[in-house]
């Protein structure tokens, strides 16, 4: 398996799945579609593809092991909902100047989805570049140049019942791949060659030849 | 001649608070509660502004008769709306709020108001 497979999931696997505590949820591929409560809360989702391969050519090109720059995409989403004092306001014993005080005190949505969204980037970064990290969970040595170079909030969805916001980081690296030509695929593990021929209750006539590859 | 306009908006009271229509409790920013009934739907198909897919969205819509609202929304009010959280019959009613976060929208010349919910948890 090339390195670049090997290190989107050792980054899943090694880096951020055990890093999650319980604050976010790591994704371990491209996902199609995802639902606003599905990233509500701490079930704020981190996606891990690689989006860009770049091997520029060079002299060990032909047989390799050849050096390339390797771009991981981590999109982000956090969702919340209004908060607001409900007890009050589904309290049949509240005064409506209790209910109007509590409405008054409501957090919108978008201002809780931002905070999230941006406590998720502070947790990402941090768990990305951290020291122990520096390989990717990868054996000493193998990738090198890890570097977070762009983080991107974008706009708040305008729609849905939840406040939804997305974004995300790119993480670059480079290591050297090997090209060892393709396996192919294994063969039947034996062949089968006995001949039925009916009445003939030990095969006498049958001959039997089993191969193992 | 007949007023269209109010010929129109008299109709409402089939269209909205009809037989299709669901009970929707508001609660006004002073705490005042006033209990209406409308048209609720539960999702609506939009564009996605980055992609230009069509989607579906879980985004409950209500739409109210004007003329039968004590006090109507106003732009950035923060109301409670509690209604059935679907629309099977005996759902239990919900907590929603409108967080000013989008604005309501309306046939004003026609007498009615569609609002936006969003979604309320305890805080």
């Amino acid at each position: 398996m090339m390195l670049f497979r090997q290190v989107k999931r050792s980054i899943t696997d090694k880096v951020l799945g055990p890093s999650e505590d319980g604050r976010y949820r790591t994704i371990g591929y491209q996902n199609q579609t995802e639902d606003a409560e599905s990233s509500l809360d701490n079930e704020r989702s981190v996606q891990v593809f690689w989006s860009d391969f770049n091997a520029p050519k060079n002299a060990s090109a032909l047989q390799g092991p050849f050096k390339h720059n390797v771009t991981y995409n981590i999109e982000l989403s956090a969702a919340k909902a209004t908060e607001l004092d409900l007890e009050v306001l589904n309290s049949m014993s509240a005064t409506p100047e209790d209910k109007a005080e509590a409405l008054y005190g409501f957090q919108e949505a978008a201002e809780l989805a931002d905070e999230s969204f941006d406590e998720l980037v502070d947790i990402i970064f941090q768990v990305i570049m951290d020291a122990r990290n520096i390989d990717l969970g990868m054996p000493k040595g193998v990738v090198a140049s890890r570097w977070l170079s762009q983080a991107k909030k974008d706009d708040p969805v305008p729609a849905g019942e939840f406040a939804l916001l997305t974004g995300s980081m790119t993480l670059t690296c480079s290591f050297s791949e090997e090209a060892g030509g393709d396996p192919g695929v294994e063969g039947a593990a034996s062949i089968n060659t006995v001949v039925d021929i009916a009445d003939d209750d030990v095969e006498k006539t049958g001959v039997e030849v089993t191969t193992t590859e | 001649m007949t007023d269209l306009r109010a010929l129109a908006e008299s109709h409402l009271g089939i269209t909205l608070e009809g037989d299709f229509s669901k009970e929707v409790i508001l609660t006004d920013p002073d705490g005042d509660i006033q209990t209406v009934r409308g048209q609720v739907l539960y999702d609506r198909t939009a564009q996605n502004p980055m992609t230009g897919q069509d989607q579906v969205l879980n985004e409950p819509v209500v739409t109210l008769r004007i003329s039968t609202l004590t006090r109507v929304p106003e732009k950035r009010e923060r109301w409670l709306i509690q209604m059935p959280v679907s629309p099977v019959v005996g759902a239990p009613l919900g907590d929603f709020v409108l967080d000013g976060g989008r604005a309501a929208e309306g046939g004003a010349s026609i007498g009615y108001i569609r609002l936006y919910p969003k979604k309320a948890k305890q805080l």
